[in-house]
Parts: structure tokens; C-alpha cells; sequence
């Protein structure tokens, strides 16, 4: 019986050292051609003195040679589309913990980002840095049990691995960053929602938002909350859009503040606009130099 | 609950360690709760179906036992009519509702009978049939009516066998409730040697080759012929290892604790004629035909009408207990066509190959025997697999379309396309992963014709062995499917 028992424990703990291998080396296969942006801040190298985190309405917006050119501060989009800031506050902590440069944080608001959504959105950026607390953190509020057996037993990240993944380990190389994290959507119109809606919006949500805010502000880093615009037909069928900029604007304190370009007169032009909540590459352009003006008056106060 | 979910990871280490550490006198009642929550998972208050069939059996298998004469009968009938009852309300009504009322509007009356809304019990068919069969054994005086309520429930809801089976007889299974199963080292490693083949061809092969199969038989309408080959052909091995896999790791989970279950699957697609493949797959259900209803309606000492009646009848019904479609019925009544073509022509046939030098002995023979019986098999999967008449009848008709562009390298690629959901590289990843998996499935089941695949290497050394087992699990790691999919066999 304790020679099969023997056995049995060699059988395990060669079966675990296996598992460990492979799950190292997809990780490691994975992190060297996974979006650049992502494993620049995972790898600590991304710096900059204006640093701009949200969905895409961050990542297709913000146009960091537009603003950099008229702040004179460098800038850099931490955008990525289909991220909520329950989801990049995992980011945000991690850039926190070794910054030196920044000194404006731009928060992106669209109005789902007090939300979110059932599975996590871009697991593939997020999985290979299961280990990592902050970003563990962030994957726990949206998928508990999952987030929890990715870190902790060993395998069952290999039972997530998805189209994603085997595209990216075998095909795909990462894109060059030229244009420090933008892009621009094309100038098709694809307009979606037609009913009246409801954004999603957690009070705890916002909550995790109320309570990072000082976290970078004790940094000496100014933090500004950006609504962009929103096209005039579209933003009428947000039922809840007052009370989500309420709670942004309830943030607004000591080098705490909310910019609203909802009321902007290029929302009625939907030339400026790719659908209901996306500029265009011209419309980007046209805000990111109203958005750079205003954050000139903010940084100098 | 899903053998292939994390709940049964931890369910089944729980249930089994417990079950050795209770004192033997309340082993029963551990596996009676442990198969109640298995049940339970699904939908809860559908055990009180389950609960009903059973009280019913177990009263009647006591009256048949204590009564003589004609009562027998009636007793066994109240039986049978409780249990067939039960599934005709929740599978059939439905079916035949719904056709009765198609009937009607065709005929342009207005008349038309209420529809049920209610979810089909899982594994129905499965410990109905096993329950059936205790009270007809009894009935024949095969098997002592069970005095302990406890161990009779046990026996209908054992939670490995509940829901997909085997279909298991109450002369296997009943005493051994009673038998103390001491843990057994050798029992413990066969039955997850046996576990972790089935997870394997659930989790590996069915749910990869499964990929494929939905994006064809989802919209057969927008595929070319090559497209729905490969979908067919696909989904004769998923089924196989879908519903084999589920038996296999059934069997495993029963052996560890030491119970033994009927085998329910014999290498079929290496079947050498269409009777030979129904001794050979779902052997628990294709048995209990035979006893029950092929032997009662006279077998095979009939005159030849009445055997090909007898035949038709058993396939019919096995193809409607599959599922209340008209697909499933005309899977079955092909099957029926198959054996009743092959018994009349079999004279025939053999004369025409001795004339070629062919004997039924010969290696040709038995290829050409095989493949021919694979095709068969597969060609009435579709069938069994399209969601309505219309669409089986047009893959059907479709199969053989647009093979002379598929042969083209553009013509390739969109047949890659298309079974790839409108996504080249998915595509090519499931049908070349898929082909591969067949082909390891076929090689390593014909070097194990007589023994479990995972013995294979029992002589070889040890890095040989457990090199095998390491590339089976991690295979399931790696290349596995992981959107818990149920088991093909669940709905029935």
C-alpha cells in the first residue's frame, strides 16, 4: 500500500510540474505578443505625463499628439475597448505603483462604465496576469470563481484558453504603437440603439471608483472625469444619463474634475460622429483639441 | 449535474471518500441523498416525477411478487401504464399534440388542443426503462420483488447510471446494494483509468468535433455538399464519444466505490453489418429491446413478414424513445430498412462475392464490411442529428453537391470557412484538430480490441504508460471544450 501510494504522489506532482510548464510557457508565449499597451504598463515601461484610462471612448477619442502638442505635456491612451472601470482600475493601481511622470489622470466616462458586464471582457489581456494582485482584483469583481481558480489552481487557465489566445500564441504579432495608444474610427455611420435605454450603473461600482480617486490624487496627481461627446439622437435614449453625470460631478473636490462635452454643439453634427457614442476621425480631432484646451486651464491652476 | 463540471470535480471525491469512511449499514442512504442532490442539480422538483415512478414499482413489484393468477398481470400493467404514462405526458404529449393539431388545420378546421409548457425531465427515458424492467422481471419471476424502500429507490436513482444510463437490470444491479465494498486499490484505479478515457472523448473529441456540427446542421440550408459531409461524419463520432464517453466515466465513477455496471459500448464503427453494430452500441437499451419487446413480439422464429414486422416495430419504437420527432422516427425505421434489406439480400450477397473470390473471413471482406456499415451508420445520423424533416432531407439530398469546387484551392478555403462559422483560421483548427482526434480514437480502439484503450501500455514501461495518461489529461486541459455542454444523451 505505501509503495502505490508512492507512486501515486510521483504520478501528481509530475503531472502538476507538467501543467505548471505549459501553463508557464503559454503565459510567457502570450505576454510577449499580447497588446503592447497592456504588457507595457504590466511591464512597468509605460510613463507619461498626462496618462488617459477608459473604454473607447477613451482608446477612439483622446488623440495624445493632439493634446500633447497644445498642453505641452507628453500624453499617452490607455484605452481599450469594451473595458469598464471596474475592470482597468486593476490597470490604473498597477500604474500607480511605479509611476513618476504623471501628473493629470483622464478618466474617461462613457455610461456604462459605472457597470458591468457579466464575463470579462478581454480575458486574453487579463488572464496571462492572473497572478498579479491588482489585476486579480479587477478579474474577482466580475468572475469571482473563475478569477479565483485561475490563480489559484494549477491548469485550469489552460481550460480558458479560447480563440483568442491560439490566434494570438500562433498567428498574431502585436500592432505597433505609433500613435501612443489612439486610434481613429472610420467616418462610416453605424448608428445601433433605437429604443429608450437604461446604462448599466452599480452603486458599488461606483463606490471602488469613490474610493480610487484618492489613491491618485495622494500622489499629487490631478484627476479629471471626461464625459465625451455623445450624438445628439443617441444621447436622448440614455434614461439615465442625468444621474450617472451626477455622480461623476459628486466626485468634483481638491484636484478632482468633471468635464461634460455632452452639451456640446459638434453632438447635434453627426458628421462628427461614427454612431451614437463614437466620433469619427475627424470628430476625435475637432474634441481632442477642444479637450486639450480645456485641460491647459486645468493643469495650470 | 454535468459529469464534466466543476460541481461533479468535487462531488465525486466527496461522495466516494465518504462512502468508504460510513459504517456499511448506512452506505445506502448516503448514495440515496448524494444521488438526489446529483438530480436535484437540474430541476429540483422534477424528483418528485421520479419519486412517484418509483413509489409506484416498488408497490408493484411487492403485489406482483405476493399475488397469482391474473392479478399478476394487473398489477404489472399499472405498473408499465404508470411509468409509460409518465413519459407520454412529459415527452410525447407535445409531439403527438402538436400533430393531431397540424392534422386538423390541414383539414381547415379550427379545432386544436392545448400545448404543455413544461421542460422534459433529464434521463426520463433512462430510469423509466430501468425501472420498467425491475417489475418485468419480477413479473416473470426472474427477480425477488426488493422489500427495502431505500435500496429499490437506489436502484432507479444510482446517480452515476441516472440520467444516460446504462440501463441497467435489476439482477446486476440490486445485490450488489448489499455487498460491503471495501476500498480497493486496483477497483479505484480502473474505474478513473475508465473515467478519465470518457472525459476524454467528451470533453477532447465530442465537444471539439461538436464545433463543427452545429455550425452545420444550425443552417445546413447555407452549406455545400463537402461542408455537410464533414459535419455528418463529424457528428457520428461525437455522438459515439459523447454518449460513450458519459457511459465510460459512469461505469468508472461506480467502479471506484466497487460497483460494476454493464458495458454500454463495444467498439461500433468497427461493426461489421448493421445487426452487428446493435450489438455493439447503447448495448444496455438495444438489450432491453430485445427482451422486452422483440422477443415478446416473437423474435426471430417467425415467419419471415412477421420478422421484418417485428423488426420495423422495435426500431420504430427505439427511434421515437430517443426523442418525440419525426426525425428520430425515421432514424429508426431507416435502421429497421438497413437490417430488414441486409436479412433479404444476404443470400444474394454472399453468393456474389464467393463468385469474386471474396469469403466472409477474408481481410478485404471485413474492410470492406466496416466501412460499409460505417457509412450506413453515419448516413442515418443525420437524421438523428437535423433539427426537422426538412432539414435532414436536405442534407440528405445535398451530400453529394459541390464536391468539384471543394477540390479547387478556393473552393477549399470556403468549405474551410463555412464549417469555421464564416472564421478561416477556426476553421482549420477544428477540422484539422477534429480529424486527428478520429484518427487517435480509431487507432488507439483498434490496438485495444479486447481490453479498456487505457491499457494499452500495461506491458509497455512505465514513462510509456504514464505518458499516455499525462497526454490524455492534459489534453483535456488544453484542447478541451469548456462551455459545459451537456451530454447528447441528457435530453432523452
Amino acid at each position: 500500500m505505501r509503495k502505490e501510494l508512492k507512486k501515486i504522489l510521483i504520478f501528481l506532482s509530475l503531472l502538476l510540474a507538467a501543467v505548471w510548464c505549459i501553463q508557464f510557457a503559454i503565459d510567457t508565449a502570450y505576454k510577449k505578443r499580447v497588446s503592447n499597451k497592456f504588457t507595457k504598463v504590466m511591464k512597468h515601461q509605460t510613463d507619461a505625463e498626462i496618462m488617459l484610462f477608459g473604454s473607447s471612448i477613451v482608446y477612439n477619442h483622446f488623440n495624445p499628439k493632439i493634446i500633447s502638442s497644445i498642453t505641452g505635456l507628453d500624453a499617452y491612451n490607455m484605452g481599450f475597448s469594451g473595458l469598464f472601470f471596474v475592470q482597468y482600475s486593476g490597470l490604473i493601481k498597477e500604474y500607480l505603483t511605479y509611476q513618476k511622470r504623471c501628473k493629470v489622470m483622464v478618466i474617461g466616462c462613457d455610461f456604462d462604465n459605472l457597470g458591468k458586464n457579466e464575463f470579462m471582457t478581454r480575458p486574453d489581456l487579463f488572464l496571462p496576469y492572473a497572478g498579479n494582485s491588482n489585476i486579480y482584483q479587477s478579474f474577482y469583481e466580475i468572475e469571482p470563481r473563475k478569477a479565483f481558480m485561475s490563480r489559484y489552481i494549477p491548469g485550469f487557465k489552460l481550460t480558458l484558453l479560447n480563440k483568442a489566445f491560439y490566434t494570438r500564441i500562433i498567428i498574431n504579432q502585436p500592432a505597433a504603437d505609433t500613435n501612443s495608444g489612439y486610434e481613429a474610427l472610420t467616418d462610416n455611420w453605424e448608428a445601433t440603439k433605437k429604443e429608450p435605454f437604461t446604462s448599466r450603473y452599480q452603486e458599488h461600482i461606483f463606490e471602488l471608483l469613490q474610493a480610487t480617486v484618492p489613491t491618485i490624487t495622494a500622489k499629487g496627481i490631478k484627476v479629471v472625469f471626461a464625459i465625451p461627446p455623445v450624438y445628439t439622437g443617441g444621447y436622448k435614449l440614455i434614461l439615465n444619463a442625468e444621474m450617472i453625470k451626477n455622480k461623476y460631478r459628486s466626485l468634483v473636490g481638491k484636484n478632482v474634475w468633471f468635464l461634460d462635452y455632452t452639451t456640446d454643439t459638434m453632438c447635434a453634427n453627426r458628421n462628427y460622429f461614427h454612431n451614437f457614442t463614437h466620433l469619427n476621425g475627424q470628430g476625435a480631432a475637432l474634441f481632442s483639441h477642444t479637450f486639450a484646451q480645456d485641460l491647459t486651464k486645468i493643469i495650470h491652476e | 449535474m454535468l459529469f464534466n463540471s466543476f460541481q461533479f470535480l468535487l462531488f465525486f471525491p466527496i461522495v466516494t471518500i465518504l462512502y468508504f469512511l460510513l459504517p456499511y449499514k448506512l452506505r445506502w442512504l448516503h448514495l440515496l441523498v448524494a444521488s438526489c442532490i446529483f438530480y436535484m442539480a437540474f430541476v429540483p422538483v422534477y424528483i418528485l416525477i421520479l419519486f412517484f415512478t418509483i413509489v409506484i414499482d416498488y408497490i408493484a413489484g411487492l403485489k406482483i411478487e405476493l399475488a397469482i393468477g391474473k392479478k399478476r398481470k394487473l398489477f404489472l400493467v399499472v405498473s408499465l401504464l404508470a411509468n409509460i404514462g409518465v413519459l407520454a405526458v412529459f415527452k410525447y404529449y407535445n409531439f403527438f399534440t402538436g400533430n393531431i393539431n397540424n392534422a386538423f388545420a390541414a383539414s381547415g378546421s379550427d379545432f386544436h388542443l392545448p400545448l404543455l409548457s413544461i421542460l422534459l425531465p433529464i434521463g426520463l427515458s433512462f430510469h423509466t426503462f430501468q425501472a420498467m424492467s425491475y417489475t418485468i422481471e419480477v413479473y416473470r419471476g426472474q427477480q425477488k420483488a426488493e422489500r427495502h424502500f431505500g435500496i429499490y429507490a437506489l436502484y432507479v436513482m444510482f446517480y452515476p447510471q441516472l440520467v444516460a444510463g446504462p440501463i441497467e437490470r435489476p439482477q446486476n444491479l440490486l445485490h450488489q446494494f448489499y455487498e460491503q465494498h471495501d476500498f480497493n486499490l486496483d477497483n479505484c484505479k480502473e474505474g478513473l483509468k475508465q473515467m478519465l478515457w470518457g472525459f476524454f472523448k467528451k470533453i477532447v473529441i465530442a465537444d471539439r468535433l461538436a464545433q463543427v456540427v452545429k455550425v452545420v446542421y444550425n443552417h445546413p440550408e447555407n452549406q455545400a455538399g463537402p461542408a455537410l459531409a464533414i459535419g455528418t461524419v463529424f457528428f457520428a463520432f461525437q455522438i459515439y464519444c459523447d454518449f460513450s464517453g458519459y457511459s465510460d466515466i459512469a461505469i468508472g465513477a461506480a467502479r471506484v466505490m466497487g460497483f460494476n455496471l454493464m458495458k454500454n459500448f463495444n467498439r461500433p464503427y468497427f461493426a461489421r453489418s448493421i445487426s452487428e453494430f446493435w450489438t455493439r452500441w447503447h448495448i444496455s437499451l438495444s438489450t432491453w429491446f430485445k427482451d422486452y419487446l422483440y422477443i415478446p413480439l416473437g423474435g426471430n422464429r417467425v415467419s419471415k413478414s412477421r420478422l421484418y414486422l417485428n423488426l420495423s416495430i422495435v426500431f420504430v419504437v427505439s427511434g421515437l424513445w430517443h426523442g418525440a420527432n419525426w426525425t428520430f422516427i425515421a432514424w429508426g425505421a431507416l435502421h429497421a430498412f438497413y437490417l430488414i434489406f441486409g436479412l433479404a439480400t444476404k443470400p444474394a450477397r454472399v453468393k456474389m462475392l464467393s463468385a469474386i473470390g471474396i469469403t466472409e473471413h477474408s481481410r478485404i471482406f471485413t474492410i470492406l464490411a466496416v466501412l460499409s456499415t460505417l457509412c450506413l451508420a453515419t448516413f442515418a445520423w443525420i437524421f438523428f442529428r437535423a433539427a426537422s424533416m426538412h432539414d435532414a432531407l436536405f442534407i440528405s439530398t445535398h451530400l453529394f453537391s459541390g464536391w468539384g469546387q471543394a477540390l479547387s484551392p478556393h473552393g477549399l478555403k470556403t468549405v474551410i470557412t463555412a464549417v469555421g462559422g464564416n472564421d478561416t483560421i477556426i476553421g482549420a483548427f477544428n477540422l484539422t484538430l477534429g480529424c486527428a482526434l478520429i484518427l487517435f480514437l480509431e487507432l488507439a480502439q483498434r490496438k485495444a480490441a479486447h481490453i479498456p484503450v487505457l491499457d494499452i501500455f500495461n506491458n509497455s514501461n512505465r514513462i510509456l504508460r504514464w505518458g499516455f495518461y499525462y497526454l490524455l489529461i492534459i489534453s483535456i486541459l488544453l484542447i478541451g471544450v469548456y462551455d459545459n455542454q451537456e451530454f447528447i444523451y441528457f435530453q432523452f
